[in-house]
């Protein structure tokens, strides 16, 4: 690792989740960009779309606390001081699962073949997803400036999203698709 | 060996329950490609000598469900439903979007082939190499939109149950049949999510004659290897600006077509082909 100091430069991915098309094309460019292949399942972005036309993108929203990072117990988990988001050190990670359970949106996820978790790093500042999303002009995502908010609601269980978005495309019918 | 494909067709024969992989020719791949054109290659293979005795309705016919070496990769995302169709005793390509073709290549499959005929109604479930053949006469009767809901649950929950160290569980993709299917109606569809469908054949008959009520295919593995990766991604950007740029088809998709070209020559499909415009 190179210890040079670098920029502080917290930032978010704002999140629009009714605009959400379900095309993937942010899983394609997470798995290009970190596992240089596509690989959907291995993205640290996933879209669900558990009732069809209510897909949304799940991924993490660095909620402060971090209680991920709190649960670790063998400190695999770290805060990026220059972006604010979760590390994962793949070496270090046992895949106990703790951190899945400790997240109130249950967001990480296993990844399918190596034994370490998943979770969103923000591409080093500069995600992937917020920009075929925005070269698409689905602008379900925006890069934006983190601020002192409250995060940890917006890292929501898929079935409490769907619900919600469920809800707002169907009305009372919505209930009875989940 | 060729590059792009899974090379692996995924075979069941619902009459003796079944299970195998087999490989797929390179030679045969080159030639066919995939989708419509390695259906007729295997259907002229298997039942070719026959093919004037085969009932489309029977357990004797196939169901072929196929993807190419383009599915998965991001504009390509259909798959070819194809086997004796029950509507003009040929061979059809039927394709339908969707989900279903990425997840089959990522369970690392190139197709499906179902043979025979179950005695009762069963769902395929896949997840990569565990395929099972499941009890489905709980969802036998049901509608489009209730096999979705009861059967994305009860994956979902056997998924969870059975990897519970994964995490949350993405829904798995299906393809089903409705009532229509079931009932033999030769111009039943298969379809796929709530409103996608493989209209053309009338698949969905044959499926229903099979007793397969649904297939609900969850790949967690990467799509297969390619030869050059940077080279897949400036197609797959070429082809998305391109498609981004296109202010019709962004508007209106293939609904523009209609429009356009029906309004322009005088040939929109009012009461069926009978008449020419409304009045109105």
């Amino acid at each position: 690792m190179e210890m040079v100091a670098k920029e502080k430069n917290p930032l978010w991915i704002a999140r629009e989740l009714a605009r959400c098309s379900g095309c993937r094309k942010c899983e394609i460019a997470c798995s290009l960009f970190h596992e240089k292949r596509i690989w959907p399942e291995a993205s640290r972005i996933r879209v669900f779309m558990l009732v069809p036309g209510a897909e949304f993108p799940h991924f993490c929203a660095q909620c402060e606390g971090y209680p991920c990072v709190e649960a670790c117990p063998v400190k695999a988990l770290t805060v990026s001081d220059e972006t604010g988001a979760v590390l994962v050190n793949a070496e270090a990670c046992t895949a106990c699962g703790k951190c899945i359970n400790a997240c109130p949106g249950k967001i990480p996820h296993m990844h399918p073949t190596e034994k370490h978790i998943l979770i969103c790093d923000l591409c080093g500042g500069k995600p992937q997803c917020v920009k075929v999303c925005r070269e698409g002009e689905w602008n379900v995502l925006k890069k934006v400036t983190r601020k002192d908010r409250a995060y940890h609601l917006y890292a929501r269980k898929p079935e409490e999203i769907t619900r919600d978005l469920c809800a707002r495309f169907y009305g009372d019918k919505g209930e009875e698709f989940l | 060996m060729i590059k792009g494909y899974a090379r692996k067709l995924l075979e069941v024969n619902l009459s003796t329950r079944e299970i195998k992989e087999t490989t797929l020719n390179d030679s045969i791949l080159e030639a066919y490609v995939g989708g419509r054109g390695l259906a007729a290659n295997i259907l002229w293979d298997r039942l070719g000598s026959k093919w004037e005795v085969v009932e489309p309705l029977r357990p004797e016919n196939l169901l072929l469900f196929l993807t190419g070496p383009l599915t998965g990769f991001f504009p390509g995302g259909r798959i070819c439903v194809s086997g004796k169709s029950p509507q003009c005793n040929g061979v059809v390509g039927s394709t339908v979007g969707g989900e279903f073709g990425p997840e089959l290549r990522c369970a690392g499959y190139d197709g499906i082939l179902v043979a025979g005929e179950s005695k009762k109604p069963v769902y395929l479930f896949i997840k990569d190499s565990d395929v099972e053949i499941r009890d489905a006469s709980h969802l036998w009767g049901k509608d489009a939109k209730q096999t979705m809901t009861l059967l994305t649950r009860e994956c979902r929950n056997s998924l969870k149950k059975r990897y519970p160290l994964y995490g949350e569980w993405k829904e798995p993709a299906m393809l089903y049949i409705g009532p229509a299917g079931e009932n033999r109606v030769r111009t039943a569809v298969v379809a796929a999510k709530w409103s996608h469908a493989a209209g053309y054949g009338g698949y969905g008959a044959v499926m229903g004659s099979k007793k397969l009520k649904a297939i609900a295919v969850k790949g967690t593995g990467p799509l297969p290897d390619v030869a050059d990766i940077k080279k897949v991604e400036k197609l797959i950007q070429e082809v998305c600006d391109n498609a981004y740029r296109s202010v019709l088809w962004r508007r209106w998709g293939t609904g523009a077509a209609g429009y356009e070209v029906g309004a322009k020559t005088s040939s929109e499909p009012v009461r069926n082909w009978q008449e020419e415009w409304h009045d109105e």
